[in-house]
């Protein structure tokens, strides 16, 4: 809550010094597409990381997770130019790509006891490198200059001419709606939130808390992967999988978004926009100033800071 | 560094407490001085522990004053406490719990510290244990040592017997009057009035948040201390007239292992005693969790060895885990959304499908009704409910499932006379009117013999005798425990 507040108090000082950063933000319809087609994959990520905090594990490697399912949406679709298939296995592929990687960090975690966070940091360079050296190397289009991928040969269907907002936005806000059906109204997810607090509610009741933590981190990993194929497959700048597609921030944005929504999934979606917001308000304001749009990455990882200290502090004094 | 002592009394005025707002305990007046053990009694919910909590600073005061007295070198006096339920991190090990407790109040401490210190509260095990690795008794004796290792002034205990054995009781209370003999002033919450009567130097009475009588011990008799708990008519709470029943002769359940065969019939209550560490737990486990090694288990003539936990709540073997807090429920949730929990919904379509809220609203209503757990109302969370009132939901939520086999490890943990009589008068008649076949173990071994059909002794994990329960005495069960 103080949170919001602060933030909301941030904008409003924002609106009185700078009026021209709004408008270049908020102004017209397109601008206002333009920041929904940001919040998607922001939606999307901060699901997976949210489902997993809500076992209490941390998937710390959305970041690679995100861009692994980003290349493998790239390669797979212009490997499968020629099928109308290509788009869907990308998709497909590309979560099963970051659920393999939330396998592995999960099976560490749960069978060898190593921490999930220390393996996640780790495996965010792995696939940081993989990945750079895949759109460098093996895949990457021999037409060009610049390193990346060869051109997807689709897109994302679009849900307004002329804007990049796709059937991505309808699917985030769906799995929003499940994520929430599934974790506050049902029998299951009751069991799955216990996770948080003890493994024995679960375990006496005959859920196993191990393969449903390895379960949840698998599918969590695969949303984040898919959240990087549907970056990919948008239109606009990308559409082709750049070699620096890794340190875009969406995997650590998602980071920050599930601990602000805290327990509750409810304000999943008011975390989204908010950091959405704040993605969109520094580009607006890099454009209108000469200041860098690091500044909204500056202003996420305090917000990163408060939120991590006010949810880690509740749980040490509880 | 001596330990701290007082010379001028505790002196708590006219204090009100509660949670969230809603009084829990008004008006209430204690003095305790130096070198006392002060007993509070009175029956669940009556707002003991909130009072320790009090004086401990870990809830505000909403009126009134508790004044700490400075100890013996003008300093603000250290206070210990062990709380009902343990909160010692699972993967320290024994010797950094005791040292962080040392450090934590100003005091060094050596590895061989630690270790005696162990062995004088009655933990004979190695430093480098981990706190995982102890049994619940285990675990309390360990709070026990890190309140001690901080040199308190005053040490308040919350219900630190409840856990434990006989035997290990015995111990502890030998512990606390050495303490006390070199300046320990102890506050303690307990439901064993015997043990009030025997060790401590006076008691307060409360009675629904409020005072009831303050008193030396030697003032007062076991019988007046009860009447201050509750004076009204209260149910009888001695030996329990048990059910004419007729027990089946085909057993429901069949255990067998080490040479030795353990039957539950319909309509029977099995008791299991044993010590702490005798393996009474293996045989529970065999039941209700999963397969112990040399235990073979079979329900309605089918072996359940290699049957999952699920599986075996489907067939209906419920059970009732010592441990409220971990393995039982979620203590940071209402009642309502608890009663979600102990069991999953018998086929997975209906795990996906919408809680009814109101459903369960009724069913835990009717619960707090039944059980008698107070204060009513399942919209609240669970942690502001007393040990006593959690622990009779925990039990009323899982007998009044149609289970037909029920596995029950210490069902009276923490509850006063009237609620375990009240226990074993819902044991009875669910054994009566549900056909079901009931394996109860209990350190409670006066409950045992009220309450179980037949009781079977473990030992080093076998089972030494079985016998029926009218057979039994509290001395002679004693003697074949130990």
């Amino acid at each position: 809550m103080f949170v919001f507040i602060g933030v909301a108090i941030a904008g409003f000082v924002l609106l009185r010094l700078q009026p021209d950063v709004v408008n270049v933000a908020f102004g017209s319809p397109m601008a206002f597409l333009r920041f929904l087609t940001i919040a998607t994959p922001l939606l999307i990520a901060g699901l997976g990381v949210h489902a997993c905090l809500t076992t209490g594990r941390i998937l710390i490697a959305g970041e690679g997770i995100y861009a692994a399912g980003g290349l493998t949406v790239a390669i797979v679709g212009t490997s499968l130019s020629n099928t109308p298939l290509g788009l869907w296995a990308g998709l497909t592929l590309a979560f099963a790509m970051g659920g393999c990687v939330g396998l592995l960090i999960s099976w560490l975690r749960e069978n060898k006891g190593v921490h999930e966070v220390i393996s996640g940091l780790l495996m965010n360079y792995i696939l940081q490198l993989l990945t750079r050296y895949l759109a460098n190397g093996p895949f990457r289009d021999p037409t060009s200059d610049a390193p990346h991928t060869r051109e997807l040969p689709w897109t994302l269907p679009l849900l307004y001419p002329g804007a990049d907002v796709n059937i991505g936005l309808v699917t985030g806000c769906i799995m929003a709606v499940f994520y929430i059906y599934v974790f506050h109204k049902t029998v299951i997810g009751r069991y799955i939130r216990s996770l948080a607090t003890s493994d024995g509610v679960t375990h006496v009741a005959g859920l196993p808390p191990k393969r449903t933590r390895i379960f949840v981190m698998v599918v969590s990993a695969g949303i984040i992967g898919l959240a990087g194929a549907i970056s990919i497959g948008s239109a606009g700048p990308f559409r082709r999988f750049p070699s620096d597609f890794y340190g875009s921030g969406v995997g650590f944005d998602g980071l920050i978004i599930g601990l602000l929504a805290g327990p509750s999934a409810w304000l999943l979606l008011p975390s989204t926009l908010l950091i959405a917001c704040l993605s969109h308000l520094s580009d607006a304001l890099s454009l209108a100033t000469s200041l860098p749009r690091q500044v909204g990455s500056l202003a996420g990882a305090l917000l990163f800071l408060i939120a991590a200290t006010l949810r880690y502090r509740n749980q040490s004094r509880s | 560094m001596q330990p701290s002592t007082w010379q001028h009394p505790l002196i708590i005025t006219n204090i009100k407490l509660g949670y969230g707002g809603i009084p829990v305990v008004d008006g209430f007046n204690l003095t305790v001085q130096p070198g006392e053990i002060h007993a509070l009694a009175g029956e669940n919910g009556a707002g003991k522990t909130t009072v320790l909590k009090a004086i401990a600073n870990l809830i505000g005061v909403m009126s009134g004053s508790i004044v700490i007295p400075t100890d013996n070198r003008d300093k603000s006096s250290r206070v210990g406490f062990v709380l009902q339920h343990d909160v010692l991190p699972s993967n320290m090990t024994l010797g950094a719990c005791v040292a962080c407790s040392a450090l934590a109040a100003g005091h060094t401490s050596k590895s061989q510290d630690e270790q005696q210190l162990l062995s004088r509260v009655g933990l004979m095990v190695s430093v480098a244990k981990r706190v995982s690795e102890l049994s619940m008794h285990q675990r309390q004796l360990l709070q026990v040592a890190c309140a001690l290792a901080s040199k308190p002034a005053l040490l308040l205990l919350d219900e630190p017997t409840a856990v434990m054995s006989h035997t290990d009781g015995l111990h502890f209370w030998k512990l606390l009057e050495a303490e006390v003999k070199e300046g320990l002033t102890v506050v303690i919450a307990t439901h064993k009035l015997e043990d009030i009567v025997d060790y401590c130097s006076h008691v307060t009475v409360m009675r629904s948040g409020r005072l009831v009588l303050t008193r030396q011990v030697s003032d007062i008799t076991l019988e007046e201390i009860i009447t201050g708990m509750a004076p009204v008519t209260t149910p009888e709470t001695g030996a329990q007239r048990r059910p004419d029943k007729l027990i089946s002769s085909e057993p429901i359940v069949k255990m067998c292992g080490n040479g030795a065969q353990l039957d539950i019939h319909e309509h029977e209550i099995h008791g299991l005693a044993g010590l702490d560490g005798s393996g009474y737990g293996r045989w529970l486990k065999a039941l209700a969790l999963t397969c112990q090694d040399d235990l073979t288990v079979t329900v309605h003539q089918e072996s359940i060895d290699t049957k999952s936990i699920a599986t075996r709540r489907d067939m209906g073997i419920g059970y009732i885990p010592a441990d409220r807090h971990l393995d039982g429920m979620v203590v940071t949730e209402s009642l309502e959304y608890n009663m979600t929990f102990g069991q999953l919904p018998d086929s997975h379509f209906k795990q996906w499908l919408p809680i009814l809220r109101d459903s369960d609203v009724a069913s835990a209503t009717a619960i707090i009704d039944t059980y008698d757990v107070r204060p009513s109302d399942v919209t609240r969370r669970l942690d502001t409910f007393s040990g006593g009132n959690q622990q009779k939901f925990l039990v009323g939520r899982e007998l009044e499932r149609s289970n037909t086999v029920m596995v029950i490890d210490q069902p009276t943990r923490g509850l006063d006379r009237v609620a375990s009589a009240e226990i074993t008068r819902k044991l009875h008649a669910k054994s009566l009117h549900s056909q079901t076949a009931i394996l109860v173990y209990s350190d409670d071994l006066t409950f045992l013999i009220n309450t179980c059909d037949t009781i079977s002794v473990v030992s080093n994990g076998h089972l030494v005798q079985t016998k029926m329960a009218f057979e039994w005495t509290e001395k002679t069960l004693i003697e074949a425990i130990v």
